[in-house]
């Protein structure tokens, strides 16, 4: 609706006024914010994040960093280990975490350390409820007995050492005579898995 | 300045990030780890997380995970 003021020299102006209901003034402050660029991080809570129409909510979209793989074992610890490169990359997007290990050791003392070979210091367990996700170990060196696969158990940040005793064998766990005191067990793996 | 976030999983594992200079690096601290001479924000989580009920569930755990 048009509102007619006259003015002192006898102009009429008209004006018109614009009512705006509030889903309008919504979409408008919405526009707004997405034309602006924020200065700063959203730092969400933890368990907190960003939902699209009600769903999931990205409690961690898009994370990168670094961790420091172990060799460990599923027994009595190893006396020490020393490595010459120690190196994990991981990324998570929503629940699932992508990493890449490069690992060498240096020496190794056995010690009292029983049981099995068994790689650890991942970022973050895996999903609780999860099943066990198995990787294969695409590069290895050095080795007494090489590690084919790495089996990650539920709700750990561990995983354990596989081997294939025979073309088309079984998997077999890797006890910890597999290693090599004196050269630098080496592995390069690439894999994946979900998390709570 | 490193800043430290952690949170701990259904099974009691600290989760730690450690954020220097917009750089992150994850550690875990499982049930039963020792952690006397980590930083004060990762102890204040593991006293809080690990208690003897939880170790030993976590312990009972891995024996059948690992």
């Amino acid at each position: 609706m048009a509102e007619q003021q006259t003015l002192d020299n006898g102009d009429v102006l008209s004006i018109q006024r614009a009512k705006l209901n509030n889903n309008a003034l919504d979409a408008l402050s919405q526009a707004r914010t997405t034309a602006q660029s924020l200065a700063s991080d959203l730092d969400f809570a933890v368990g907190k994040g960003v939902s699209f129409d009600g769903g999931d909510v990205f409690g961690s979209y898009e994370e990168f960093g670094t961790f420091s793989p172990t060799v460990e074992t599923s027994g009595v610890a190893l006396d020490s280990v020393a490595y010459s490169f120690q190196a994990g990359n991981y990324c998570i997007i929503g629940k699932r975490l992508f990493f890449d290990i490069q690992m060498r050791t240096s020496a190794i003392t056995i010690g009292s350390g029983t049981g099995n070979v068994v790689f650890g210091g991942f970022p973050v367990p895996s999903k609780a409820a999860g099943v066990f996700v198995a990787g294969a170990i695409s590069y290895r060196d050095n080795w007494t007995t090489s590690p084919d696969a790495l089996l990650i158990s539920p709700g750990t940040s561990k995983g354990a050492a596989y081997y294939y005793a025979s073309a088309g064998a079984d998997s077999t766990t890797l006890a910890i005579a597999a290693l090599n005191l004196g050269l630098g067990n080496t592995i390069r793996v690439t894999g994946s898995y979900f998390i709570d | 300045m490193t800043k430290y976030s952690t949170y701990t999983t259904p099974l009691g594992v600290v989760c730690v990030k450690e954020t220097t200079d917009g750089k992150n690096h994850r550690r875990t601290v499982e049930p039963g780890d020792d952690y006397a001479n980590d930083t004060a924000v990762v102890k204040a989580a593991c006293i809080k997380a690990h208690t003897p009920e939880v170790i030993s569930a976590y312990e009972a755990h891995k024996a059948e995970a690992i």
